[in-house]
């Protein structure tokens, strides 16, 4: 019943991105036509198997808008890591091909060093990324190999010790740290490396809420900077609220692509990759339905918004 | 909070930001006495000095150090009383005390015991001088010093990643063994022989697991078969370097001493 009320696409044209007006038409269309002008990648039908098997993607295609801040959604065992793991050059596509700014990716060693110049790969489990006997040492690993000279890369190590706010952690060993401090070290080993796009798999998975805030507070101003920021995550309240575009993703295939306000009222959509809608959007179904709020209404991304519009209405109501 | 006490004072001591270098002199100079007098008084004399350096210089109590120093003990008494004791005879010279097993005579001989006795002194000996390291300088300290010293980058890296996973494996290991404990694994001896081989095997592949994704991961980083950190330079002073010879020398001497 309530379902029914948000899946009308024409909602959608109404209304302006809070991430500016660049959204426009681009982010409106479907970007998996691979047709986005701006593309920092692009991932054209790549399909990928593991050996035992399992197809991971199917023909998948999508593209990262450059300086954007991109959320990909998906049930567990949707590709999302796979997908994750090409664009960092891990696995390499069956089919298909990855384009880097414009250049298709060639995975011999110096097509490798470029991607990898340009994303960096931020893993689930900090543990299978951190390898040294200090926060500082392992930091400057990723630089080192870009062959920086010395004092480049002790200003880089620094910058991200600074960036990501570990500078008291700097010179223990990583067992001595806690789960959301590791985290923050292995954003600050890739950082250090000066990516474009940061990619990072679940992020938030496990973080308490204050430590997700200061996460997301984090890659806010790394894309302040002008990165592109790529996180996976199952929190639909976060993508809601904070994602520029959202990817969906259903048994190796890009499902939908869009403003995160459009995707999560699509009902089809989320039912099939076994979303469900945030609770923010939720209530905003509720009340549209129940004629508290205009039926013209910028959909809310956050309680504060809702709250916003709930108030807005009710100044209204006395004239009625 | 830290499980691992010797590195939280390796850590935390005052004498952590003391060149590694002067510390790995002073130590492998004490294991070095030890060794080369085998004298209990020296390896006393050697004990002494460094709960004195590390409760003086490095805030570690003598307490802690003391507790620490027992820990190799069983190690140590293991290896040394079988030397002391050997099977007699009515033939064998300087006899201490003897007690008949069945149809052997097991005795002390005064050459044994003497053998027993300078192994005794040389292991504390060389444990005070190991735990004087350990407990001042933490790993990442020595493998950088281990760099600066041109050792073989193999070895270092090996150092490394050992020290690293030693404590990826540890809590790996606990959680699993907690998990095995609250569903009744460990409550016969037939289940926990069982439990504790299903740890091992399952310790086994997630090592194996755990260095395939460390490879997949430093690969992103641009790993191309060397682990290179930044190391920075650690100035010694000559002034403390000087100190730790003449004390060496002293013990040297006092060894010399003891020995004439």
């Amino acid at each position: 019943m309530i379902a029914t009320t948000s899946t009308a696409p024409a909602i959608a044209t109404t209304w302006a991105s809070p991430a500016g007006a660049t959204v426009g038409a681009a982010g409106r269309a479907p970007v998996t036509s691979g047709a986005a002008t701006d593309a920092l990648v692009q991932v054209r039908g790549v399909t990928f198997a593991y050996p035992d098997g399992t197809v991971a993607l199917r023909s998948l295609d999508l593209s990262i808008p450059r300086g954007r801040k991109v959320v990909v959604l998906g049930a567990n065992g949707c590709g999302k890591s796979t997908l994750f793991l090409h664009l960092g050059g891990v696995l390499r596509p069956k089919a298909g091909e990855i384009v880097l700014d414009g250049e298709v990716v060639r995975h011999d060693r110096a097509g490798l060093l470029r991607l990898r110049r340009t994303v960096g790969l931020v893993f689930q489990d900090p543990d299978s990324q951190l390898f040294a006997s200090s926060v500082r040492q392992d930091i400057s690993f990723g630089p080192l190999n870009l062959g920086w000279p010395e004092a480049r890369v002790r200003t880089a190590v620094d910058d991200a010790i600074a960036a990501t706010q570990i500078a008291d952690l700097a010179d223990r060993p990583a067992h001595l740290l806690s789960y959301g401090q590791k985290k923050r070290v292995a954003i600050a080993g890739v950082l250090a490396m000066d990516p474009q796009l940061i990619v990072a798999d679940e992020p938030t998975a496990g973080l308490d809420p204050e430590a997700t805030v200061r996460l997301v507070d984090l890659f806010d101003r790394l894309n302040a900077e002008g990165r592109t920021i790529v996180i996976s995550t199952h929190d639909v309240e976060l993508a809601l609220a904070w994602a520029d575009e959202v990817i969906v993703m259903r048994e190796g295939e890009v499902i939908q692509t869009g403003l995160p306000t459009d995707v999560f009222q699509d009902m089809a959509v989320l039912r099939m990759a076994r979303l469900h809608r945030p609770i923010v959007l939720e209530t905003y179904a509720h009340l549209r339905h129940m004629g508290l709020v205009p039926e013209d209404a910028v959909p809310p991304r956050n309680a504060g918004e809702l709250a916003d519009l709930i108030n807005c209405n009710c100044a209204r109501i006395p004239e009625d | 909070m830290n499980p691992f006490p010797i590195d939280a004072f390796a850590y935390g001591n005052r004498l952590r930001r003391v060149a590694p270098a002067e510390k790995i002199l002073f130590a492998s100079g004490l294991v070095a006495l030890a060794i080369g007098f085998k004298s209990m008084v020296l390896s006393a004399l050697i004990i002494a000095v460094v709960a004195a350096v590390l409760h003086v210089r490095a805030g570690i109590t003598v307490r802690d150090f003391w507790g620490f120093l027992w820990l190799p003990a069983g190690f140590i008494l293991v290896g040394v009383v079988p030397m002391a004791i050997e099977v007699v005879g009515p033939a064998t010279p300087g006899v201490i005390g003897s007690i008949a097993v069945g149809p052997w005579t097991l005795g002390v001989t005064s050459r044994a015991l003497a053998q027993a006795s300078a192994i005794l002194a040389s292991s504390f000996g060389s444990v005070a001088g190991t735990l004087f390291l350990a407990l001042t300088t933490p790993m990442v300290d020595l493998t950088d010093q281990l760099r600066r010293w041109r050792v073989p980058t193999l070895l270092v890296e090996m150092m490394i990643l050992v020290y690293r996973f030693i404590f990826v494996l540890l809590e790996t290991a606990a959680a699993m063994q907690v998990a095995q404990e609250v569903r009744l694994g460990y409550s016969s001896r037939e289940r926990w022989l069982r439990s504790i081989g299903m740890l091992a095997s399952n310790l086994y592949l997630r090592s194996q697991r755990r260095a395939d994704l460390l490879f997949t991961a430093l690969s992103c980083r641009g790993y191309t078969g060397d682990l290179r950190v930044l190391v920075d330079p650690s100035p010694w002073s000559p002034a403390r370097v000087f100190g730790i010879v003449a004390l060496l020398a002293a013990l040297a001497a006092v060894g010399l001493g003891v020995a004439a």
